[in-house]
């Protein structure tokens, strides 16, 4: 079992570790105390960390 | 956080094993490649033996079990009652282990967001609302249908020569839904998720600021609103806030392609007349 969770940290495939974005990164920016009618260059170019899903669930 | 992300992620593969490449699912999908691992589900490119086609695989995780099977049912459903040629048509879906499995068409071409930050491509306001226009074709079809999408965004519309595509029906809700809203949730997460034809037209406004911010080069690092950083038409700051209900909010698509396509007039528009007003 342990030997199969090492195997799978180190040896995932490189396409997960990808950046996409993802529905759930949005939730992210939910928390910006900006209101949305001042966002700037900060906000459109500049992309956001991807989550893994842990981070989905610490978000939702 | 950040420092343990790779352990997370590694947990997170481990839990959820996606396919294998080369595993034929369902007797007939041979997965090739996986796309990526979203909120509700991880997604590959496949080759249906049956018909001789590249599809798109779509797998629950197993860890969203409970409301991530609702979710791909409403996904499977809405997929099945839109029939556009420029939203992907459902094909197939099935459980595996009561793990629910869609299968759709494969929209070729490239997302509105790997052109912007990975191919450097850049839109000009006239490009920018020619676009949207174009887009706004989709979303009529939909609006019409009782579908509201609510995640319009740049990974979830495909560009193929010159055609958008929208995909991701994974937060679509039809209009007559009513959902909960958590008094707590902030305006922005208010705007978007909202079942209303207004959170749509909300997502495309900042869809078209990503797009407006494609040509930008900041002078200085601090950040100013997009009202003060970008040079825009009068006409085209207008119909953006009007988008993002800054002001007064759009009710319905006509509305809105109506304004658009009074701004296109100024750069003497033609052939524009997809959405009928
Ligand atoms: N029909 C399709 N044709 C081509 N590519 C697709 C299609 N559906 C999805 N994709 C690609 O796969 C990726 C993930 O798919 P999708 O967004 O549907 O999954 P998801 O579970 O909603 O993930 P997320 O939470 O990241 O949005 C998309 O960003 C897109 O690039
Ligand atoms: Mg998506």
């Amino acid at each position: 079992m342990l030997r199969k969770l090492l195997k799978a940290i180190f040896t995932k495939n490189s396409s997960h570790h990808k950046h996409r974005w993802s529905s759930s990164d949005h939730l992210k920016m939910y928390h910006s105390k900006t209101h949305h009618s001042k966002y700037g260059h900060h906000h459109y170019q500049k992309k956001y960390h991807s989550g893994s899903f842990f981070s989905s669930f610490l978000d939702s | 956080m950040k420092r343990w992300n790779w352990l997370y992620a590694g947990i997170e593969h481990f839990l959820e094993r996606p396919y294998q490449v080369g595993k034929i699912i369902n007797h007939r999908y041979r997965i090739k490649n996986c796309l990526g691992m979203g909120s509700y589900g991880i997604t590959y490119i496949a080759w249906d033996i049956v018909t001789n086609q590249y599809v798109v695989l779509k797998q629950m995780r197993k860890t969203k079990r409970n409301k991530g099977t609702l979710s791909f049912q409403r996904e499977a459903q809405i997929l099945k009652m839109l029939k556009h040629p420029r939203i992907p048509k459902l094909y197939d879906s099935f459980m595996i282990k009561d793990i629910p499995h869609l299968v759709m068409e494969l929209i070729s071409g490239k997302t509105v967001e790997d052109l912007i930050f990975k191919e450097g491509k850049t839109f000009t306001e006239r490009e920018s609302f020619e676009l949207l226009i174009d887009i706004l074709a989709i979303v009529q079809y939909m609006h019409q249908n009782g579908i509201v999408h609510r995640d319009l965004r740049i990974p979830n519309i495909i560009l193929n020569e010159g055609n958008a595509y929208v995909i991701d029906f994974g937060l679509a809700r039809f209009l007559t839904e009513s959902e909960r809203m958590n008094n707590d949730d902030v305006i922005e997460k208010k705007l978007r998720r909202e079942i209303s034809v207004k959170s749509d037209f909300y997502a495309l406004g900042h869809f078209m600021l990503f797009l407006l911010y494609s040509t930008y080069e900041p002078t200085v690092k601090e950040e100013r609103s997009w009202e003060e950083e970008l040079s825009l038409s009068m006409e085209a700051r207008y119909i953006l806030r009007k988008m993002l209900q800054i002001d007064t909010p759009y009710e319905d698509i006509h509305e809105l392609s109506a304004d658009i396509h009074r701004l296109l007039q100024r750069w003497g528009n033609g052939g524009v007349n997809d959405v009928i007003v």
